[in-house]
């Protein structure tokens, strides 16, 4: 009896040791790396450069810095960074913390570099809530910095990850945005097929990187192409929502702004404020601001604001009605510490560009208002230096670049960059495309960007695209040189159509600060033309495409059926 | 799972076969006879009885508790041995770090 006794208790307890495999609270990140364009990591290594640059191996090192959060409205704080030598050759697996708090907000940023002590990936998670009673499996898709690659599941098995958008059939218009909970949310666009249809859609995705894979989306209430769209940091919405404004329908142009919930995956209407496409939105403070607009006739000087709650409202007029110009966030805190909303726009057109001989670029009439600053107060036009009576620029990327030190560059001032587009060259000759990079700076005092001192210099460029799109990427602490990732269009005509299409090509722009404080000067380049059909990564074919970036400074492009990656430098935009 | 379910589950798994083990242990000593009515029947000393009488004594006679019974011992025994297996293969495979980890693998090659 004593024998089945002590049976008994010995089958117990290891039934008790088995039930205990059930653990909760685990978290495991895995690393997962772009596709390998030259082999076998393991077969090749330190056989080829690109094997340093696309593989993690022995002499590199691992760094990840976690971050963390009980309310997204107050952001993040870093609570560690852990540094992990490579030992083994190619794989391995270690502790990165002895436990996570529940019920918060983590995100984790991965920075690998060689024994060169050069950053050759990075890659992050964001808006991940822990929870100690459930485990955890997520990836973190590891980009090369300053390049591009395709968004791949598996490496070794180049299982890319595929959206809507056809490869090769030049689709245009469509527009992405990066939610709160680090996923992204594709949507819209228009393809123009062989048989000379354009096919609009209203199809959305949502691309997950910490699940490697590409769900669908709600459907959008019309197909639409050239719409504006941005995320809205909603209340009680931690994944945040999706302001899908505006754009050009097969019939005409949408005038509804809609809110989609990607987690309840809903499409609602937040009012109508007539139709226009080509408008541009940014998400300031949390809340999405939409500027300007244009159908075949007339461009608007509307401003629509979408507030936390969601409600859409008019909140200012521009001075000059505008579509396919540019928009810079240039808000500023004032002196008794509250946040003041404040934007730049730049540029554009006063109605829907479809053909060269359009001839309605803003900058040859009298009247025209180039550029202008919009405050709560108003608008303010702006005198721009370089950019008097006969300058135009429509269709261009915009993006404002930022130094995080005073030391080696102007952490000072507003610098906005602006890369392909259109030119007018004189009133009555037809649209070209831009062969010119422009930086507009503004100096003085930035808690009153209408007073500042306003310049314009252009530099020349190898590269046109048509209907560009671009988005900051992070770059190197305390360094001299700003990023931005490209996402050129075209760059045969400003006419969109089947024949017209062109391979994706994606750039690096980039911002150089040169001097010393109080005098830098700046050179704006866009560096390596990341295009070739030689090349495996090579995308397909296509008109134009959005850009998006994350927290992390790591930017995604779309419009043709992959995802792209351009990596930063570091775990943050400045 | 975390320690107070850990300590209930294990205590009412000790009880379940706690309760297992008093039920087996013998009312009376000596274990060779078995009372129907008021007299002891002894094996190989019970007295003529008409046919129908003698198949309902021996029906009761041969009444075993369910712990006794071939089936429940077969289960309880694979159960008992699944268990002991899982835990012993838990408790002597080499394990990779539990809890928080970060992992990478560059081997996969095209």
């Amino acid at each position: 009896m004593k024998m089945t006794k002590a049976l008994v208790f010995f089958c117990a307890a290891m039934l008790m040791l088995a039930c205990d495999k059930g653990d909760t609270g685990n978290f495991k990140i895995s690393l997962k790396l772009p596709e390998n364009i030259v082999g076998n990591c393991a077969t090749d290594w330190k056989y080829d450069d690109f094997i340093d640059d696309f593989c993690i191996v022995k002499g590199d090192t691992i760094e990840l810095t976690i971050f963390s959060t009980d309310d997204l409205a107050e952001g993040y704080v870093i609570d560690e960074t852990k540094v992990f030598p490579v030992t083994g050759q190619i794989s391995g697996e270690t502790e990165f913390s002895r436990s996570l708090r529940t019920d918060r907000y983590y995100k984790f940023f991965v920075k690998v570099t060689n024994e060169r002590e050069k950053v050759k990936l990075t890659g992050g998670l964001e808006g991940l809530f822990y929870e100690e009673t459930k485990n955890y499996d997520v990836n973190v898709f590891l980009g090369l910095t300053g390049d591009f690659v395709r968004l791949v599941s598996d490496q070794g098995e180049k299982s890319s990850l595929e959206t809507y958008i056809p490869e090769d059939d030049g689709s245009s218009g469509s527009r992405a945005t990066v939610l709160r909970d680090g996923r992204i949310l594709l949507a819209g666009g228009a393809v123009y097929n062989n048989n000379g249809d354009e096919v609009f859609e209203k199809t959305t995705n949502i691309v997950d990187t910490a699940h490697m894979k590409v769900e669908k989306g709600p459907l959008l209430k019309d197909g639409v192409k050239d719409h504006a769209m941005a995320t809205l940091h909603a209340s009680n919405a931690p994944a945040g929502k999706a302001v899908v404004a505006f754009g050009k329908t097969r019939d005409g142009y949408n005038a509804n702004v809609y809110l989609i919930d990607p987690a309840k995956k809903t499409v609602e209407s937040k009012g109508s404020f007539g139709g226009r496409a080509h408008a541009r939105a940014l998400t300031i403070n949390g809340e999405v601001y939409i500027t300007g607009g244009c159908d075949a006739t007339s461009a608007t000087k509307d401003i629509i604001k979408v507030d936390k709650t969601g409600v859409a409202s008019k909140w200012r007029d521009m001075t000059q009605g505008r579509c396919l110009h540019g928009m810079v966030d240039v808000s500023y805190t004032d002196g008794e510490g509250n946040f003041r909303p404040a934007i730049l726009v730049f540029g554009g057109a006063t109605k829907y560009i479809i053909k060269n001989t359009d001839r309605s670029l803003i900058g040859w009439d009298a009247g025209d208002t180039f550029a202008e600053v919009i405050t709560e107060n108003g608008s303010t036009k702006l005198t721009v230096e370089n950019a008097g009576l006969g300058f135009t620029l429509a269709g261009h990327a915009s993006v404002r670049m930022k130094w995080d030190d005073q030391n080696k560059g102007p952490a000072d001032e507003i610098i906005a960059m602006a890369a392909g587009g259109f030119l007018q060259p004189a009133v009555d000759q037809d649209i070209t495309l831009s062969p010119n990079n422009y930086i507009i700076r503004g100096t003085g005092d930035l808690t009153n960007p209408a007073g500042l001192t306003w310049t314009l210099s252009s530099y020349g460029s190898s590269i046109k695209c048509a209907y560009a799109m671009a988005a900051p990427i992070s770059s190197p602490e305390n360094f001299s040189v700003q990023y931005a990732a490209l996402n050129c269009g075209s760059g045969k005509s400003v006419e969109r159509d089947y024949d017209t299409r062109d391979e994706q090509q994606i750039y690096v722009l980039e911002v150089r600060a040169s001097g010393s404080a109080g005098s830098f000067s700046l050179t704006a380049s866009a560096r390596a033309g990341l295009v070739g059909t030689t090349d495996p990564n090579n995308p397909g074919l296509f008109s134009d495409g959005p850009v998006t970036t994350n927290d992390f400074g790591q930017a995604f492009l779309f419009g043709t059926r992959y995802v792209y990656v351009v990596s930063g430098f570091s775990y943050g935009l400045y | 799972m975390n320690y107070g379910v850990r300590i209930v589950a294990m205590l009412v798994v000790l009880a379940f076969f706690s309760n297992l083990c008093a039920q087996d242990r013998p009312a009376t000593p000596g274990g060779v006879n078995l009372k129907v009515g008021e007299t002891f029947y002894f094996e190989g000393k019970t007295e003529q009885k008409d046919d129908d009488q003698k198949e309902a004594s021996m029906a009761e006679i041969k009444r075993v508790p369910f712990y006794e019974t071939t089936w429940f011992i077969a289960i309880v025994s694979v159960v008992a041995i699944a268990g002991a297996s899982t835990g012993i293969y838990f408790l002597t495979r080499t394990e990779p770090p539990e809890g928080n980890v970060l992992v990478w693998n560059s081997t996969k090659g095209k």
